[in-house]
């Protein structure tokens, strides 16, 4: 995966909004790459259900597929979680910086 | 100064419902307090008068003071972000929704909107200055806001 330039996070906490789509990516973190059937194996919803999961988790950039259609395995690719974390991080650093210069230069022009 | 005639834009669609949606942008939200030893009066003059917001936000800013008016940031790399005053409140409250432009014509980009709302709070020594900036996908675009 080539890195972008401006990732939008939108879409990855999207995707870790869903408990099942959490315990998806745990199961793939934990047990490596897996099939649709070993994926979803003693999960409360169906098969189908998973496999939509497995779509929006891969269109966020959390999951990557390989293989053929009879044997297709999903492996976790953790690549943009650092986007969605970067972007709190960025935002929340840019307003600390800001805050103190505003308030230097508040307290200065009415000392 | 002229009200900003922001280009129209597509909102991008996201492939799941609104609710969950709403509930994820709550986690992107940042919220920032400092207090500052100073009247809520000044440090309000500071938010809106744009020479000085331009010096405590490191971006070169033209904003009109009221309610609806049009905002426009130049940071030093060079990006450029225009919004709109969505709240004012003068001084307590001040509310802008800006969004990163690049380019110009056909290649003209425009980033996700994100909400940033200024709250002063007279406490016994100053005023208490939260900011919170939050992703705006929920709320209206600016382009229908500037247009009411």
């Amino acid at each position: 995966m080539t890195p972008r330039k401006d990732p939008d996070p939108g879409p990855v906490f999207s995707a870790l909004a869903d408990p099942t789509r959490r315990e998806v990516l745990r199961r793939l973190s934990e047990d490596g790459p897996s099939t649709l059937s070993e994926i979803s194996a003693g999960m409360d919803v169906t098969r189908q259900a998973v496999s939509k999961h497995l779509v929006l988790l891969e269109e966020a950039g959390l999951v990557a597929s390989a293989g053929d259609t009879r044997r297709r395995t999903y492996h976790v690719t953790p690549g943009p979680l650092g986007d969605a974390v970067g972007w709190i991080a960025d935002v929340g650093a840019e307003w600390d910086e800001r805050l103190l210069r505003l308030r230097r230069l508040v307290e200065r022009r009415t000392r | 100064m002229a009200t900003v005639r922001l280009p129209t834009i597509v909102g991008r669609l996201r492939p799941n419902g609104n609710q969950e949606v709403a509930s994820v942008e709550e986690h992107r939200r940042i919220a920032r307090r400092i207090e500052i030893k100073a009247p809520a009066s000044e440090v309000w003059e500071a938010l809106v008068d744009a020479p000085t917001l331009s010096e405590w936000l490191g971006a070169e800013a033209e904003l009109e003071p009221r309610d609806g008016g049009a905002a426009r940031f130049t940071f030093p790399d060079g990006t450029r972000r225009l919004g709109i005053v969505e709240s004012f409140e003068p001084p307590r409250r001040l509310g802008i929704r800006w969004r990163e432009v690049s380019g110009a014509g056909p290649s003209l980009r425009i980033g996700e909107p994100s909400t940033v709302v200024f709250e002063l709070v007279p406490t016994t020594t100053g005023t208490a200055v939260t900011v919170t900036e939050s992703p705006g996908v929920l709320a209206p675009d600016p382009e229908a806001l500037a247009h009411r």
